[in-house]
């Protein structure tokens, strides 16, 4: 009986423990991602230009099969209104670019580095985005990343031109923060849970001066975030108490479901 | 050749489903569908197909869980051991499926959750874990019936092709 058929069994048993074992002990626990999650990343890339591409395609197959369809008037609608979204579409663009231009004339010394969502993580444990950056800059562990609407997470792992994003509402995401109007401290932590998009706000001192609706900033303390950057909007807050701190619930202003284009903050040192 | 397909779909499954949820913007309705094959795979009736399979997805599935390095993938090969164990006594009709791959998610979580306060005991992903425990396990059920479904097919479409093949002759 050949090798492989006679001990298949045991082959196989050892191989399942290696990888899971091998994986456990690495000690790049965050920061460089490695050539298997460079190809990965590369892959799920190619993946995601793939089902953009058939989506856009069965969309021209579908409005040319239409077109043959319609009656003239009925073209020019459709023409109008194309041009009209394609308008909303500019005006949301130069909004976005406003913002942006707005937040580099308040931080000439950082620069901004657009990055494209091209995966999720799989599991309803973490809340990770995966990246394709579109500059060649190098992008390091831990820089800030933000969106138009605000902080969106900070840098988790690196691989060349692909990152991934671990987002605020992460549990192991831990945030200094101030509220914008009275410039009370606290830290917004993510609750990792997944049906539900809110973020924690820690440590908020029953004394300070919070109320519902106030518009929550980064400090700028602990060296990831430039200060004032918008995080989110306070939801809940627990009445005072005799207790030292206030449990709050906070709306991020990002919307993380519809993320398509991020920034990384480079430049910071 | 059915375990070669089987392991080509299963590749383009693990690799595709970040790729859907981060084109669609999903964030609670995650089927894990590595952990699904996992169970499948486990409840199957030939040990050195399936573990192979297993092989070829481990290290796709750990790049599709952007978590603490390898403690998915470890309770994953956990749970396999344990479906192998138990899958001579467990029928797989599609009710029983969807119990048994609930419990599988927990089983999953629950040896998530032990590595990481044994390896990582200042971990701040324990709460999330405890927290999505029960939907996770629903969640990984749906998964486990669609790849099941899935394997059926390929299964039955071979199946066909012998018979014709044996009919030829």
């Amino acid at each position: 009986m050949p090798f492989w058929k006679r001990y298949n069994h045991y082959i196989a048993i050892v191989l399942l423990l290696a990888i899971p074992i091998f994986s456990l002990s690495s000690k790049a626990r965050a920061g460089e991602g490695g050539a298997l999650f460079g190809g990965a990343s590369f892959s799920q890339y190619v993946a995601t230009a793939g089902v953009g591409g058939a989506m856009g395609w069965l969309s021209d197959l579908f409005d040319s099969s239409s077109a043959k369809t319609i009656e003239d008037l009925q073209t020019q609608i459709f023409s109008l209104r194309e041009e009209n979204t394609r308008l909303i579409g500019v005006l949301q663009e130069n909004n976005r670019l406003r913002k942006l231009v707005g937040f580099k004339s308040a931080n000439p010394k950082f620069s901004l580095v657009p990055a494209d969502v091209i995966s999720r993580d799989v599991s309803p444990f973490f809340n990770v985005v995966s990246v394709r950056i579109q500059t060649d800059e190098k992008i390091l562990p831990n820089q800030p990343v933000v969106s138009h609407e605000g902080v969106v997470g900070k840098v988790y792992r690196v691989n060349r031109n692909y990152a991934d994003i671990m987002l605020i509402n992460d549990s192991r995401s831990g945030l200094d923060v101030l509220t914008q109007r009275t410039r009370a401290r606290a830290v917004v932590r993510g609750t990792g849970d997944s049906t539900n998009a809110d973020v924690q706000l820690d440590y908020v001192t029953s004394d300070s001066e919070v109320r519902k609706g106030d518009v929550i900033v980064t400090s700028g303390m602990g060296g990831v975030f430039p200060p004032d950057l918008i995080v989110g909007r306070i939801k809940e807050l627990q009445p005072k108490t005799n207790t030292m701190f206030r449990d709050a619930q906070l709306t991020p202003a990002v919307d993380f479901s519809r993320l398509k284009t991020v920034y990384v903050i480079t430049g910071k040192d | 050749m059915e375990w070669a397909l089987k392991t080509i779909l299963s590749l383009v499954l693990i690799l595709g489903e970040g790729v859907v949820y981060g084109l669609f913007g999903v964030e609670n309705f995650t089927l894990q569908l590595g952990l699904a094959l996992t169970i499948v795979l486990g409840l199957s009736r030939d040990f050195s197909s399936s573990a192979f399979i297993l092989i070829m997805i481990l290290w796709p599935m750990e790049w599709a869980i952007r978590g603490e390095r390898g403690h998915y993938v470890f309770a994953a090969v956990t749970l396999f051991f344990l479906l192998r164990f138990l899958s001579a006594k467990l029928k797989t009709s599609i009710p029983q499926l969807f119990f048994i791959s609930f419990c599988a998610g927990m089983v999953h979580s629950s040896v998530m959750i032990l590595t990481t306060f044994l390896l990582n005991p200042d971990s701040t992903s324990l709460p999330s874990i405890l927290s999505n425990i029960v939907w996770a396990a629903f969640l990984v059920s749906f998964g486990a019936l669609f790849i099941q479904k899935l394997f059926d097919f390929l299964g039955s479409f071979y199946t066909v092709r012998r018979e014709n093949a044996l009919g030829n002759l």
